[in-house]
């Protein structure tokens, strides 16, 4: 496949000055939903109740592994208020995967609506729809399912052993060429660039360590939930908390055999995605109940079906190699990782090439080889997660990175100075990781690493490291890292706006961009507001609804600033262009006639270089009324082969109480150049969110199983995400640069800061105890356990 | 006459029909559509449906105290204020809780919001001396996975004590339902409610509903137990009688303390978390430091000592801290009290020596001396908001000679029942205070221990941190000193600075 080489454009440096002109980008304005949501008025999609509403309630598997042999549903259909009981042998077997990818996704078709084969413990096996959810949850209980249990695969070196029991035997499932469910294999890549054994060859030091990293929840404050219904007109409505209702109404209509223009998909306002509600994983189920009944019908996931059966960030095991020459310099990279997908495979590829992608190329070397396996096993589904492989990756390279500087004695920090990539530099990978075939190449132009280093370094403290304390119970210790991700998929990614004037000089904004909570709607609005020369509240926005916004590929890919704001500009720029056209046509037909390139938009009018000026509101009655007559409007698309990354170095201080093993991190300090900031406040918040979730990451969330594979810690009282008072003091520091590709200069930010905790808490505990953690999370019993073999090495060599 | 009357928002309601063991969650979303109130776990983990109950119990002023609303049967509000976030804000303008919320940009997706925001509301009405002893803690018990907190807790210093003239305001001084403090009998949804405001009333009730069920905050009673009365709705479970709720919470002297001096204190079975922190906790510090990691704020001011006695939860941050400091149980029944060692109340795992009809009516807290050191431990994965992987309470008198008198040492976690270990005590007694006695104790500690392994850790960690703890306690009071802890200490170990142990 031919890309276009992007121009060799300048590091865009020079355009910094430009954003003190700016009116609203780069200010914190009143976010455009705050108040309503601080007043409990935000309408979530469970916040309605509609008459004759129908409540499904699902049976899950209870085997890892099992066939269904018979299902009688009788018993549950008589119990009282049953409308209908849906399961594999009532409904279509059409092959999908629920990954909410964009047409063709590059992840494997080996998902039914409801499987005749359970593959883990919380899989589909059957949905009750009653007029109560009391009534559905008394039904679940007299349906007779006949399993036969089959040996599941609960370890992912397992599911490569040879004979292993073959998760996907069913004969529709397919995928990429690399796919090979006979070998429980959902996704494999072998990338290799530049000469790497005579790399390796050459290096002073070569260096291979095997990390580890666990399952993780996305844990969103809303769950799961769909509620459907017929309109007027008996066409599928689908309000559903999702990040993806375009990609959400393409796969119902697929899936369901239903007309594509007789759904209609509206995202109200969600609690929550972070990826997991890329997903479509279960606005299929009360379409169906809809669509048969003719009546409302809701589904919503308990905390506990949202912890066992919804998605999951893939564990993986990293293996990371490392070529370098005495002096520091890298010569050659090598990560092989073995992922694992649960029993499906969304995302199987891509989160794994995410992990190399946004890696590896952060540091140049000679010579890079990646090497990926992604395998089915009989435990709970992984998929899009905020960070999509980064998290993952930076655990490996980071901790990788201060092992090699410690081998080489060299100060962490300054040896990967020397071997950052930087602006002007080519990513070496772009094109082999591209999202299921080859990418764009990508050149780096704005890049601030190194000064979020500095910054960074001075505001923890850096130089305090070698005074910490290192004797009694309570240690200290500083660690860092360093990292990279992306802005949108480059060449997958499209986003679209329309805008039109209105007669008080305010704008509709329709968008297909979904704000899940991450204030994209007023990122949005101020770069509408900017462009338009108008503030904030005359730009009135309405997102993602299927029959009344245009298109866009959804909030995920850290994309929505970057692909949707740039076609918000495109299209608001028609709207200035056509505001200016019209003011001109106005002072021709009063004798006075004007160039519109000579006119300028400034505060809600059109000014003439002497200062004469047209109010919007007063163009808009014209063109509505009286001359000319038209709507002034326009839209615009945007898709990209750029994938600017946004850059960070993230820092932080922990104390390590040896005698328990736990960890308190005390400060935590995150630099990050995401480009101009078009919502600093936004952006701030984005950091220390992200940061917060992989805190979790680092140090207690994980999924705990018992032997059959069935999830053992599926409440909130024993899968613990960070509260208030576990958060450090936190400082996040905007490094400024100005990003040519992006609208207004600006990257992408969201993804970025789930990146960091990992590795930068791992190094900091690393330096506390001089012990190595290559697993996550860092419990306090882990920790102990360490701290306590290291005692007794010290004392045997004491005694020795 | 039955039925249940509370005020909403100040709206005086009467309800017929629902179930008193509906959740106040299901109640407002279902019943009022009051939609502002989330649903996040359903278990009173996340702190989304939280709301704001007026407490008009303890202090002079009524005080509005955030509780979690899946966690409250509709039973409980009966001649009760409640408000929620539709009632916060006057006349359609912002509370100053919502004002700072925006300010701060404390919401991303806003799911969380609401609970977020009565919980600020109702810091704002703190004191300020209240505030700085630890009115920031409010914050664990409000889950928010957007924002890392920090501009929640910017809006929290924002709003902190300001005392605001606002509907809060207004709504507490309304005069208390005449129906608050009148026997209450309710049949709806086919279960049964009963409060009795006199003990013959709660003989009565029990005898007439073999079927009933002890309830006082319900906070573990929603979760575990309630399940038959949601079976019951609608007739389907088959059940010869009628499951009945039988609230404690009005009973005479059921929540009070009552401060007997020297003699230490008579605690009714019904007092809160919140209320002994700021009783016996005022006095007594080691009681504070451990209560502050009891569950979170709003669990705090609805989960009460008998409750949490009578779970007989092996694990438990109470029970190891009321055998540590000697506490009787006193165990009331129509024919009348009888006491007992609450060292004799545990009987295994969740059994304790409740017969049929008695019911927990008090705990006897003994006065710790001028000369008891005294330390709780609690380790757990997270800091806040966590079931202790185990607990540990040392208390030891020590003599002006600084030879041990009395030495107790109760763990929670560590057995099927919370428990006190004697063989760790007998290394205590009649030594000197000093290493190598603790040492001694830890070793008969943890060869005497077998607890088991689960999510919350393994056997092997749980003896080497139960022994760890007993020395810990040892190097706390090492100079003979009250231990400074650190207001912001992991809850875990407090360990005195410098202070080493040898490793075995």
């Amino acid at each position: 496949m031919s890309t276009p080489i992007p121009p060799n454009w300048d590091t865009g440096a020079d355009s910094l000055d430009r954003i003190d002109s700016y009116q609203v980008v780069g200010r914190n304005e009143t976010r455009v939903d705050a108040l309503k949501l601080a007043q409990g008025r935000g309408s979530f999609t469970d916040d309605i109740d509609l008459p004759g509403m129908l409540h499904l309630k699902m049976l899950w598997s209870p085997h890892a592994h099992a066939r269904i042999r018979s299902i009688d549903t009788s018993a549950a259909e008589a119990m009282p208020g049953v409308v209908m009981v849906l399961h594999h042998g009532n409904v279509s077997r059409i092959p999908y995967t629920t990954a909410g990818q964009g047409h063709p996704e590059p992840s494997p078709y080996d998902q039914f609506i409801f499987p005749r084969k359970v593959r883990f413990v919380g899989d589909r096996v059957a949905c009750v729809a009653a007029e109560s959810a009391v009534q559905a949850a008394r039904a679940l209980a007299k349906i007779r399912v006949e399993y036969e249990v089959l040996e599941p695969v609960l370890d992912p070196h397992d599911a490569l052993r040879p004979g292993a029991p073959v998760i996907h035997d069913e004969p529709e499932a397919f995928g990429l060429p690399d796919y090979d469910k006979a070998h429980n294999i959902a996704a494999a890549m072998h990338v290799e660039h530049g000469d790497v054994d005579a790399a390796f060859a050459e290096a002073d030091l070569v260096l291979e360590r095997e990390y580890s990293v666990p399952y993780q929840h996305h844990a969103t404050a809303e769950p799961h939930i769909a509620i459907t219904w017929l309109d007027e007109d008996q066409r599928l409505v689908v309000r559903v908390a999702t990040q993806v209702p375009f990609h959400s109404r393409r796969i119902l209509a697929r899936i369901l055999d239903f007309p594509l223009h007789r759904i209609r998909v509206v995202k109200p306002r969600v609690g929550g995605g972070f990826g997991g509600k890329q997903e479509i994983l279960l606005e299929d189920l009360p379409a169906l109940v809809t669509l048969r009944s003719g009546r409302p019908a809701r589904l919503c996931l308990t905390r506990a079906e949202e912890l066992a059966s919804s998605r999951t960030r893939h564990p993986q095991i990293l293996s990371w190699k490392t070529g370098v020459m005495r002096d520091g310099t890298l010569v050659a990279q090598e990560l092989r990782v073995l992922a694992n997908t649960g029993a499906y495979g969304a995302h199987a590829l891509t989160v794994q090439t995410c992990t190399a992608g946004k890696t590896l190329p952060l540091y140049k070397a000679r010579a890079y080889r990646f090497d990926m396996k992604t395998v089915y096993t009989n435990l709970p589904v992984a998929g899009a997660f905020r960070g999509y492989g980064g998290p993952q990756g930076f655990v490996a390279m980071e901790c990788h990175m201060d092992e090699v500087a410690e081998k080489l004695g060299l100060d962490p920090l300054e040896f990967r100075r020397r071997n950052l990539i930087g602006p002007g530099h080519d990513n070496a990978l772009a094109q082999a990781l591209g999202e299921g075939k080859e990418g764009p190449p990508q050149r780096i132009r704005s890049c601030a690493i190194q000064e979020c280093i500095d910054r960074g370094k001075a505001a923890i403290g850096w130089d305090r490291r070698d005074r910490l304390r290192s004797t009694g119970p309570i240690r200290r210790g500083i660690g860092m890292s360093c990292l990279m991700h992306g802005s949108g998929i480059p060449g997958v990614d499209m986003g679209s706006a329309h805008v039109k004037l209105n007669e008080d000089g305010s704008f509709n904004l329709h968008v297909g961009a979904t704000d899940i909570g991450t204030g994209s709607d007023t990122i949005l609005s101020q770069i509408a507001a900017e462009t338009l020369a108008v503030p904030l509240e005359k730009v009135v926005i309405y997102s993602s609804d299927t029959d009344h916004t245009p298109f866009d590929t959804g909030a995920y890919a850290s994309s929505t600033t970057f692909v949707s704001g740039a076609a918000v500009k495109k299209a608001c720029e028609g709207v200035a262009r056509q505001l200016r056209e019209a003011a001109a046509e106005m002072w021709r037909v009063e004798g006075d006639p004007c160039t519109p390139e000579d006119l300028h938009l400034e505060r809600g009018a059109v000014r003439r270089p002497d200062g004469r000026s047209l109010s919007y509101g007063e163009i808009c009655l014209s063109t509505f009324y009286t001359h000319d007559q038209h709507q002034i409007m326009d839209h615009g698309s945007h898709m990209t082969f750029e994938c600017p990354p946004p850059f960070a170095a993230h820092f932080a201080e922990v104390e390590v109480d040896t005698e328990t093993g736990a960890i308190r991190v005390l400060r935590y300090v995150a630099a990050v150049d995401c480009g101009v900031p078009i919502h600093p406040q936004s952006c701030e918040g984005q950091t220390e969110g992200g940061v917060c979730t992989s805190l979790g990451y680092a140090l207690s969330e994980d999924f705990i199983f018992n032997d059959a594979g069935r999830l053992l810690n599926d409440t909130y009282e024993d899968y613990k995400i960070p509260t208030a008072l576990d958060v450090p003091e936190f400082e996040t520091i905007l490094v400024r640069s100005y990003e040519p590709a992006g609208p207004y200069g600006a990257k992408s930010v969201s993804e970025i800061p789930t990146d960091g905790p990992g590795p930068t808490i791992a190094n900091a505990v690393a330096h506390a105890l001089g012990i190595r953690f290559r697993s996550l999370p860092l419990t306090p019993e882990k920790v102990r356990k360490a701290w306590l073999k290291k005692e007794e090495a010290r004392q045997r060599e004491t005694e020795a | 006459m039955s039925r249940i009357e509370f005020r909403i928002n100040g709206h005086h309601l009467r309800e017929h029909d629902a179930s008193p063991a509906t959740t106040v969650l299901d109640y407002l979303r279902d019943n009022l559509g009051l939609m502002g109130t989330k649903e996040g776990c359903a278990e009173g983990d996340c702190g989304a449906c939280t709301v704001l109950l007026l407490d008009r119990r303890r202090s002079k002023t009524p005080r509005w105290l955030p509780v979690n609303s899946c966690l409250l049967p509709l039973a409980a509000i009966h001649g009760r204020d409640l408000v929620t976030i539709e009632g916060l804000g006057t006349g359609g303008a912002a509370h100053p809780a919502q004002q700072a919320a925006v300010a701060t940009h404390a919401s991303q997706c806003g799911y969380c919001t609401p609970g977020v925001v009565l919980t600020l509301a109702a810091a704002a009405h703190c004191s300020a001396s209240e505030f700085a002893t630890g009115q920031a803690e409010m914050l664990a018990g409000n889950l928010c996975r957007c924002t890392g907190y920090g501009p929640i807790r910017a809006a929290l210093a924002e709003v902190a004590a300001s005392d605001p003239d606002d509907s809060l305001k207004r709504l507490r001084a309304l005069p208390e339902l005449t129906v608050a403090q009148e026997p209450l009998e309710y049949c709806a949804g086919g279960v049964h409610c009963v409060i009795p405001v006199t003990w013959e009333q709660l003989w009565e009730a029990i005898e007439q509903h073999p079927n009933h069920s002890l309830v006082a905050g319900a906070t573990d009673w929603i979760l575990t137990s309630a399940a038959p009365f949601w079976e019951h709705v609608g007739g389907g479970s088959g059940q010869s009688s009628s499951p009945c709720m039988l609230s404690l919470e009005r009973l005479p002297e059921f929540c009070q303390v009552r401060d007997r001096g020297e003699t230490g204190w008579w605690i009714g079975a019904g007092v809160r978390v919140a209320d002994l922190q700021e009783t016996v906790g005022a006095d007594v510090p080691a009681v504070a430091r451990l209560l502050r990691y009891f569950g979170s704020a709003q669990i705090r001011n609805r989960g009460t000592i008998g409750g949490n006695l009578c779970t007989a939860s092996p694990v438990g941050d109470l029970a190891p801290l009321l055998l540590a400091l000697d506490a009787k149980v006193v165990l009331r029944s129509r024919r009348g009290d009888r006491m007992l060692l609450l060292n004799d109340f545990f009987r295994g795992y969740r059994r304790t020596a409740l017969r049929p009809g008695e019911v927990l009516a008090a705990i006897e807290l003994p006065r710790p001396r001028g000369d008891t050191r005294i330390s709780p431990f609690k380790v757990c994965k997270r800091r806040e908001v966590d079931i202790a992987t185990l607990s540990c309470v040392v208390a030891v008198d020590v003599g002006a000679d600084n030879v041990m008198r009395r030495a107790r040492v109760a763990f929670g976690g560590m057995a099927p029942t919370p428990l006190r270990v004697a063989a760790c005590e007998r290394e205590l007694e009649g030594k000197v205070f000093s290493a190598s006695a603790f040492r001694r104790a830890a070793e008969a500690t943890e060869r005497e221990l077998e607890p088991i392994s689960d999510v919350r850790g393994s056997a092997w960690y749980r003896r080497r941190v139960a022994k760890n703890l007993v020395q810990a306690f040892h190097a706390e009071w090492e100079t003979g000193e009250e231990p400074a802890w650190r207001a912001d200490h992991p809850g875990t170990v407090a360990l005195a600075p410098g202070a080493q142990r040898e490793e075995k």
